[in-house]
């Protein structure tokens, strides 16, 4: 098989991560991904990283390279919002493909939580939003979803309360995960009764601010010992539709249907095929779309499908196992990472929450900006 | 970040949008060109701010002040009747629903804040 898999992968605890920055978090999770690959610095020829937003910086590549102790043939950054951890994995996917690097290195994290302000946390992330039509409405990334959930409960006939029900899951699985940033229990009455952020959502609506780092080894299955050939990458699709809200098209996650469709058409498999998902989760109405936009549930039945127990971890169809962005936290790039961390778990076996039925096929996505970047992997079980 | 004020009360000016001069599509954002056939012979021209509440919410937590003052605030998307297709993301000073009909008025020297009050004709809906 010509498909690359991921012979590691990594994830440190997200949450306060107190006397952390950018640099010690990604070292971390490339430790670990080292030492669940079997490989050392040396084996590693390739690297690519994320940004953070606590640490921005014109080399990013090359000056984590450097403080962590490598000397890759081919290494730069990648940018696509909340998609660029799976943008990552799938660029390093076709990188081995083409024969361009045999082990590389993906890699992200930062002190997003201590080591800037809340306050200067969301002002960054406005500037997804347009500077001459949109930000200067006082308009934020709270904003721009709020806006998407309302026009996705007026089209889709769900409440509040169905929303809610994502969160609940993610917090049930996070409460059981080891390092996830939310493990309280919470139930659809506390999730409406948290505090308005921008109507309709609410602060359970909304994924925390974390400190956290997470990185893989995305490798030529013939470059690692066989014990280390883990879940193979069979297919990958993206899609990338706009930047700004006012320039969505219609429907709006379309980005996102095109982008599944691309990676199940290259995998030669089915949205139904698919035993495990990882969907990027950064408010519930995010979940909602991505869901249905790729053909996992019905025209607003992703509410229903978790309230009924379909993405349970005994389920039908398992939802990120670790508790999402909603509560295993999000940390900017190694966010967007951790769903496929997860996933990989799952397939090899050996997460801390193994999924009832032992999933062999799974679908990751991430969308990034609102709505506007999306990247669909799909991973297979190697045995 | 300090946004400009405004006076929820001014008139303000209708919306400007940029059009292709030779396939006559318009959009929001100028560039000097446009984007679906390339040419270079594009007008800025301003259009009726008559369109209809896409999506609204009302922001409570916030790091700025907008143009109308501290949260809580209402902001719109607003589908123009004129312009199929264009979108503006309008402040609104008094609550409005999805389905509503609006008018945009500009009030930014290149574009946002925009204001939408309810009402499909300008003037229309302004009880003050």
């Amino acid at each position: 098989m010509n498909a690359p898999c991921i012979a590691g992968v990594g994830l440190t605890p997200f949450g306060r991560q107190e006397g952390s920055d950018t640099l010690s978090l990604m070292s971390r999770a490339a430790e670990l991904a080292l030492d669940d690959a079997g490989l050392t610095r040396a084996d590693v020829d390739g690297l690519l990283t994320g940004y953070s937003t606590t640490h921005p910086h014109l080399m990013l590549a090359t000056v984590f390279a450097e403080f962590f102790g490598l000397q890759p043939a081919y290494a730069h950054g990648v940018q696509v919002g909340g998609a660029t951890g799976l943008a990552m994995v799938d660029l390093a996917r076709r990188l081995v493909q083409a024969g361009a690097a045999e082990r590389i290195l993906v890699v992200a994290g930062e002190n997003r939580l201590t080591g800037q302000t809340r306050d200067q946390t969301i002002q960054t992330l406005a500037q997804v939003g347009e500077p001459d039509h949109e930000v200067p409405n006082g308009a934020s990334v709270l904003a721009y979803y709020a806006l998407l959930a309302s026009r996705y409960l007026a089209a889709t006939g769900c409440g509040e309360r169905d929303l809610a029900e994502l969160s609940v899951l993610m917090r049930r699985n996070a409460s059981r995960y080891p390092g996830a940033h939310l493990t309280k229990p919470i139930g659809v009455d506390d999730v409406m009764a948290s505090k308005p952020i921008a109507t309709p959502l609410k602060q359970l609506d909304c994924c925390p601010i974390s400190d956290g780092a997470a990185a893989v080894i995305v490798a030529r299955r013939g470059s690692v010992p066989a014990a280390q050939r883990g879940a193979v990458i069979t297919g990958g699709g993206q899609a990338h539709t706009h930047q700004h809200l006012s320039a969505a098209p219609e429907p709006v996650a379309v980005g996102a249907t095109q982008a599944v469709g691309r990676a199940l058409g290259e995998a030669e498999r089915r949205i139904g095929d698919m035993e495990l998902l990882g969907v990027y989760d950064s408010f519930t109405v995010t979940l909602a779309e991505l869901l249905e936009a790729s053909g996992v549930s019905g025209p607003g039945q992703a509410p229903a499908d978790a309230r009924h127990g379909r993405f349970d971890l005994d389920g039908e169809l398992p939802l990120n196992p670790h508790g999402g962005l909603l509560s295993y936290g999000h940390a900017g790039v190694a966010g967007g990472m951790s769903h496929l961390v997860e996933a990989v778990r799952q397939l090899n076996g050996t997460s801390p929450l193994p999924a009832g039925k032992g999933p062999g096929l799974a679908l990751v996505h991430a969308d990034g900006g609102v709505m506007s970047s999306h990247v669909s992997l799909i991973l297979e079980g190697s045995s | 970040m300090t946004l400009p004020g405004l006076d929820p009360a001014s008139e303000g000016v209708p919306p400007r949008l940029e059009r292709c001069s030779r396939c006559g599509r318009a959009w929001l954002i100028q560039r000097g060109f446009c984007p679906h056939c390339g040419a270079r012979e594009t007008r800025s021209e301003s259009v009726s701010g008559q369109g209809r509440v896409e999506a609204v919410t009302v922001v409570h937590r916030s790091v700025q002040e907008s143009a109308i003052g501290p949260a809580p605030y209402g902001i719109a998307l607003v589908a123009l009747e004129a312009v199929p297709g264009v979108r503006l993301m309008a402040l609104t000073p008094e609550p409005v629903a999805i389905g509503d009909p609006v008018t945009v008025s500009r009030h930014g020297e290149r574009g946002a804040p925009y204001l939408a009050r309810p009402g499909g004709a300008a003037g229309e809906g302004r009880k003050r």
